[in-house]
């Protein structure tokens, strides 16, 4: 029972983590149709900002971790003008190649600054501590970030439901042209979102530095979980993300406690079986 | 709907046209024969870097098979080198436990790369797209954990080591400076080449290129796209489960890296930076690839991906076709520019 | 004698719309057969749903004697029935040739063989000097596709579908989008088809229509509104009031 509700919490937090990351990445490639290997740069991106910012800036790690996010958001932009606008359209090939210099690109750009180690992520004060839920010791931290997953499920919900930037995203998700014949400023949209898209990636990365800890070859390392999440949960799907998050991050999370030794099996296995069922994943829809 | 082809026609001129002349392709034997002049030549002028050239060998025979799957049968693959790394292994533990006779082991790195494809294949080409992609990328990665945990028959995290080759034929004896091992890796690779060749000049060649041009147009031609991608994908896999065992054979180690996801990657590099769809891409892209890396990675890792990673998004920004062919038409180029001024 | 091609009750719907809805007919050996209506009515639509592209929701087609409505779009082919598309969808890259020697080589079932060289294949060489004849393409025979004028390349996709032998050919706006100066040859083409092979066209071009069409059917909202040789067509008001407006 114990060990039940251990693999709950832990699979949760895991989730939550995968999910903030990752839904960024359904959304642009919901949006843009782009097959974006270098989604896990951004998240990375996130972490060494904030480190960076807290040691030359002296701010405080919360402030710290929304000015990388928004910093990376910002970095976003350019790379979409200059670089991701080229390969709309063209084949999946060219997309995976370029993505793919990208993140070597990424990987050699920060290992060249900040060395090849694992970095350390700042917590707040406040966070450092754990919480006794009974039978067992739960860093608190954790919980925020269960707690932030949900934040951002909710407020995603909130802006695509309610907002006009929202039902913008959503037409042009769903067919771009008639948004466009429609009105709807279909660039526009795409580098917002993908903005949107990247600074989320960056706050994921910076919450999840416990779990998937921060170092060069992040974006390589953790490539085939972020895909995995955005394949299963379905392109464009923001509860499909979180629905495959949790799922995936509990399957691996339970594996590592009952079966480690074929932990990484189960989760692949999970995801060919689930794509082998469902090739458009979970709530992806027909392209 | 790709880019990826060359602009010449692809040279299926019959000769029932008297007086055209044949491209340079289809002169009998040119090809391979100057794969051979060049391996020679690289003997002889690098006799003490034979374990390196001996590596570019069996890795452009690893980069032929994924033309086939790619360049030919237009399925996007970073999960290939799952095929390399079980032929590898399968000649590593045949060598080992049954016999260190060399090309039956060759033989064998080709049966165990075909059946996986086999196996696999059958699922995964059902699909396409991402959905596809991931699936390589998955089954890769199930595959590399599965051999892993076999630490009994691979040796887990530490690698197959020792593995021996027997003279080839009985007789040919592998010498200690490894000339016998790059010769007969170049013999190899040529073998192989010539029958890639004979492959996509055929009925079935054509057909997959149909495949990789328009699908949904080859069905309506009554082609099944099905058949012939996993058949492409079947030989891409003998011929990557042969590169495998070729390379555990002169290597004599193997490890789990060869079936890893940055060697299916390196691939794909080489692949793109030669130019998918000509075979002889593969090879160009192989050399210039592991001959850059061969220098520069000595200087720092960091600043090796930097070059790979522009390169990339160099060839896809402005040379879509490759860089070999970029060259290529810069020269052919020059030249017609100069015999023009040189008649004029 | 069995119809070269009988449709019955063919229904398709998605979700709740309905876009084809209880079609039937017959195409004997030999028919010439036009297929007109609006834009929207479903046409292209009946055309995917017979050659295999799209599956019905209900009804049954029948080649012949054999019933195909469950089979693969590719064994259809192979059993006969072959499609060209409006928007002329060829192998840009590859020259006339081998876009017509793909097309034998399915056809001669040689798909699947390896190591034989392209010279080598018995007959496939005729076969492409055959058909290249019929459409008068020797010309450019080893020009590429994308070097070719739009009428050239409309008549490349009549090619394909000839190279295939079809015994039911489904032409799908075999003129759209050519220049008035090059639609003489593809009404040429269309002329010297094989008499035994019953064809329906889907066609805007009225002049096309009536020149070709020993029947025609009108299709409106994905339902079958007449089935009649084309003067009944031609004076029957409610035609008339679908392309002429209600003063007609």
């Amino acid at each position: 029972m114990e060990l039940i509700f251990s693999i709950l919490i832990d699979g949760l937090a895991y989730g939550m983590v995968l999910f903030i990351i990752s839904v960024g990445l359904s959304i642009t490639m919901g949006l843009m149709r782009v097959v974006n290997l270098a989604h896990g740069v951004f998240a990375m991106l996130g972490g060494f900002f904030m480190v960076a910012i807290v040691s030359r800036l002296g701010l405080r790690p919360e402030l710290a971790a929304l000015l990388a996010a928004i910093g990376v958001g910002m970095l976003a932009l350019p790379m979409e003008k200059l670089l991701f606008r080229k390969v709309y359209g063209r084949s999946e090939l060219q997309q995976v190649l370029l993505t793919i210099g990208l993140v070597f690109i990424g990987i050699a750009a920060v290992g060249t600054v900040f060395g090849n180690s694992l970095l350390a992520v700042p917590l707040p004060e406040y966070l450092r501590r754990s919480v006794d839920i009974g039978f067992r010791v739960v860093p608190l931290h954790r919980l925020a970030v269960v707690a932030a997953g949900l934040v951002v499920l909710c407020g995603l919900w909130l802006l695509l439901a309610k907002t006009r930037f929202g039902i913008n995203i959503r037409a042009a998700v769903d067919k771009a042209k008639a948004a466009e014949a429609l009105g709807i400023d279909t660039s526009r949209v795409y580098q917002l979102g993908f903005m949107l898209g990247a600074a989320l990636a960056a706050l994921g990365g910076i919450l999840g530095a416990e779990l998937l800890p921060l170092e060069p070859y992040y974006p390589l390392k953790y490539l085939v979980l972020v895909l995995a999440i955005v394949a299963v949960g379905g392109m464009g799907s923001v509860f499909g993300s979180f629905i495959a998050a949790l799922v995936l991050g509990t399957v691996e999370t339970a594996a590592k406690y009952l079966m480690p030794e074929i932990a990484s099996i189960m989760f692949y296995l999970t995801m060919l079986v689930v794509l082998s069922w469902r090739p458009h994943g979970l709530f992806g829809r027909q392209l | 709907m790709t880019t990826f082809n060359n602009e010449r026609t692809l040279g299926f001129r019959r000769a029932s046209r008297p007086g055209v002349r044949r491209n340079f392709g289809e002169l009998p034997f040119m090809p391979e024969a100057c794969v051979a002049v060049i391996g020679l030549a690289a003997m002889w002028l690098m006799p003490g870097d034979l374990s390196f050239l001996t590596r570019i060998i069996t890795s452009a025979l690893f980069v032929l098979s994924l033309d086939l799957v790619l360049g030919y049968a237009g399925i996007v693959t970073l999960g290939h080198a799952a095929m390399f790394g079980v032929g590898a292994y399968a000649a590593g533990v045949y060598a080992i436990h049954v016999t260190a006779e060399p090309l039956s082991g060759l033989l064998m790195g080709g049966l165990f790369g075909g059946l996986i494809a086999l196996a696999t294949g059958a699922v995964l080409l059902r699909t396409h797209g991402l959905t596809c992609l991931m699936m390589t990328i998955a089954i890769a990665q199930i595959l590399l954990e599965v051999l892993n945990k076999w630490r009994s028959l691979t040796g887990g995290d530490d690698g197959l080591s020792g593995i021996m080759v027997e003279p080839i034929f009985g007789v040919i004896e592998f010498d200690f400076f490894g000339r016998v091992g790059y010769l007969y890796s170049l013999a190899v690779l040529i073998l192989c080449f010539w029958i890639m060749r004979r492959l996509v000049r055929s009925p079935f060649g054509l057909t997959c290129i149909g495949i990789r041009e328009d699908r949904f147009r080859m069905t309506a031609l009554g082609a099944s796209v099905y058949k012939h991608t996993l058949l492409m994908y079947v030989a891409g896999g003998i011929f990557a489960g042969i590169a495998g065992a070729l390379m555990a054979q002169t290597t004599q180690v193997v490890g789990l890296s060869s079936l890893g996801f940055t060697w299916s990657a390196e691939a794909l590099v080489m692949l793109v930076l030669g130019g998918m769809g000509h075979l002889w891409g593969a090879i160009f892209g192989t050399i210039l690839f592991m001959v850059v890396h061969h220098f520069a990675s000595a200087i720092d890792p960091f600043k090796w991906m930097f070059v790979i990673g522009a390169l990339l998004v160099a060839v896809v920004l402005l040379f879509p076709e490759g860089l070999v062919q970029a060259i290529r038409k810069l020269a052919v180029r020059q030249i017609a520019r100069m015999s023009k001024r040189g008649t004029s | 004698m069995t119809k070269a091609l009988s449709v019955q009750n063919l229904t398709r719907s998605f979700g709740a719309l309905q876009v084809t809805r209880n079609v039937s007919f017959n195409l004997e050996q030999g028919a010439r057969v036009a297929l007109i209506g609006p834009n929207g009515a479903g046409k292209t639509t009946l055309v995917n749903l017979i050659a295999g592209g799209l599956s019905p929701s209900a009804g049954k087609i029948f080649l012949g004697p054999m019933d195909i409505t469950h089979i693969p779009q590719a064994e259809r082919v192979h059993a006969g029935l072959v499609r060209t598309f409006q928007v002329t969808r060829l192998f840009t890259q590859l020259s006339v040739e081998d876009n017509i020697r793909l097309a034998v080589i399915q056809r001669g079932k040689q798909s699947f063989r390896l190591f034989s060289g392209l010279a080598q294949l018995p007959g496939v060489d005729a076969e492409i000097h055959r058909v290249l004849t019929l459409l008068e393409l020797n010309d450019v025979s080893t020009r590429k596709i994308k070097e070719l004028a739009y009428g050239e390349q409309r008549l490349v996709e009549i090619a394909l579908a000839l190279a295939l032998r079809p015994k039911v050919l489904l032409l799908d706006e075999p003129a759209a989008g050519v220049p008035q100066s090059e639609s003489n040859v593809v009404m040429k083409a269309i002329a010297a088809l094989p008499d035994e092979i019953a064809i329906m066209f889907i066609e805007h071009d009225m002049d096309l229509v009536f020149r070709f069409a020993r029947r025609i059917l009108v299709l409106v909202a994905g339902e079958l509104l007449m089935d009649d040789c084309p003067e009944a067509v031609a004076s029957d008001p409610r035609v008339h009031r679908l392309y002429l407006g209600e003063a007609a």
